[in-house]
């Protein structure tokens, strides 16, 4: 189809920009032909003017109107399901972290504590025996003590009864740092 | 023309564009926004899909297939951006064109006895009587003749003229609809007018005859 053909239909159906236009009305005014085409079809499109409208029956537009209201029912039972799912999912995974956090947590207060008793073990029995000083004058840990001042004991008496009170402590002989008039005892803990 | 407006219909809904309403029963599932759409537009619809089809019990199927259509796949496949009566239209369309061509193969390619239907091509011939009764509206007699005329053009004329008319879409909406350009679009509309002046003036040979 040519152009000039479809000019009549656009011309009519009010489809052309301006320019258009004015040269399609310029064109008609100096062809007979071309006006009779044109005033044939807008004659033409003004009966189409007379359609009816119809209207579809009553029924037909209620039940159109309830099946959208159905529609719109299930949509929101969904929709009401689907935020349900996702605040238990919610709530799972907040309990579930929350767990997760206790149990790392409590994990790493054991460890911790595990790992830092080495590293500041003398300190803290340090401590625990001078908590506990009074209740222990001392803790048998087959440590080494450092007895003194015996040595400056002129009454013979209250040397054998030293003598005698330390009687479970052995000497282990000379210890290398030893200061003047102190002597060196290994606490064995044993009467025998 | 308008569904009787109820009562339960705000005014503001008369103001609301078509978009405005789209979106009130999309997001609040609102059916007062919807029923002001159906008011607005059904009666268009309808008549393109009985200037299409010419037969009330059809217009009524396709009718109702394309407002079902319309209710489930307005989540889905309308896209605000454009207009809802052109998507509307399109589905409107599509339903009318499907029931002609099955219509057509029915007849068409089914022209022999079928197995299936145990039927022959006379048992399915349409019953005339049945579709003038079902067709029976109260029209004056130019409005017949015309739609009588309108019933005559090809179905592609027919699509453009409907279109156009009822809905004064743009040629570009039409050809897009249509799949076909824009010039072929305003082509079958010419044609489509220089069809029904021709079958007008025939019409008017007869009468002195027939007197």
């Amino acid at each position: 189809m040519s152009k000039e053909d479809t000019n009549s239909i656009k011309y009519i159906l009010e489809e052309m920009d301006p320019a258009e236009e004015i040269e399609f009305e310029r064109r008609m005014s100096s062809n007979p032909d071309l006006r009779i085409e044109v005033e044939s079809i807008r004659r033409m499109k003004g009966k189409l003017n007379s359609l009816p409208e119809l209207s579809p029956p009553q029924d037909l537009t209620d039940s159109i109107l309830s099946e959208a209201a159905n529609r719109s029912k299930k949509k929101q039972t969904i929709r009401s399901g689907y935020f349900l799912s996702a605040a238990v999912v919610l709530l799972g995974l907040t309990t579930g972290s929350l767990i997760i956090y206790n149990i790392s947590d409590s994990i790493e207060s054991a460890s911790n504590a595990s790992v830092s008793f080495p590293s500041y073990g003398n300190e803290m029995i340090q401590q625990d025996e001078t908590q506990t000083a009074n209740l222990k004058p001392w803790v048998d840990r087959q440590d080494v003590l450092r007895l003194s001042g015996f040595e400056s004991m002129s009454n013979p008496i209250m040397n054998d009864e030293a003598e005698n009170r330390f009687e479970k402590l052995r000497p282990v002989g000379e210890y290398p740092d030893l200061q003047p008039f102190s002597r060196s005892v290994q606490l064995t803990g044993s009467n025998q | 023309m308008r569904l009787n407006k109820s009562k339960n219909i705000p005014d503001s809904y008369d103001q609301m564009k078509d978009r405005e309403l789209v979106h009130l029963y999309r997001e609040n599932e609102d059916q007062l926004a919807f029923k002001e759409l159906m008011n607005r537009h059904q009666a268009k619809v309808y008549s393109y899909i009985f200037s299409m089809v010419h037969n009330r019990e059809v217009t009524n199927d396709v009718f109702q297939e394309t407002f079902t259509k319309v209710i489930t796949k307005m989540d889905d496949t309308y896209n605000e951006q454009g207009k809802w009566i052109a998507w509307v239209m399109r589905i409107a369309h599509n339903a009318t064109i499907d029931h002609i061509r099955k219509q057509k193969r029915f007849v068409d390619v089914k022209g022999s006895y079928d197995d299936d239907s145990k039927t022959d091509f006379y048992d399915r011939l349409p019953d005339e009587d049945a579709v003038a009764q079902d067709e029976k509206l109260e029209l004056d007699e130019s409005t017949s003749e015309l739609l009588k005329h309108i019933s005559n053009l090809p179905e592609e004329q027919r699509t453009v003229v409907m279109l156009r008319h009822y809905y004064e879409m743009p040629f570009k909406e039409i050809a897009e609809l249509t799949d076909v350009s824009i010039n072929t679009a305003l082509g079958r509309m010419r044609y489509a007018l220089i069809n029904l002046r021709k079958m007008f003036d025939e019409e008017l040979e007869k009468e002195p005859n027939s007197v």
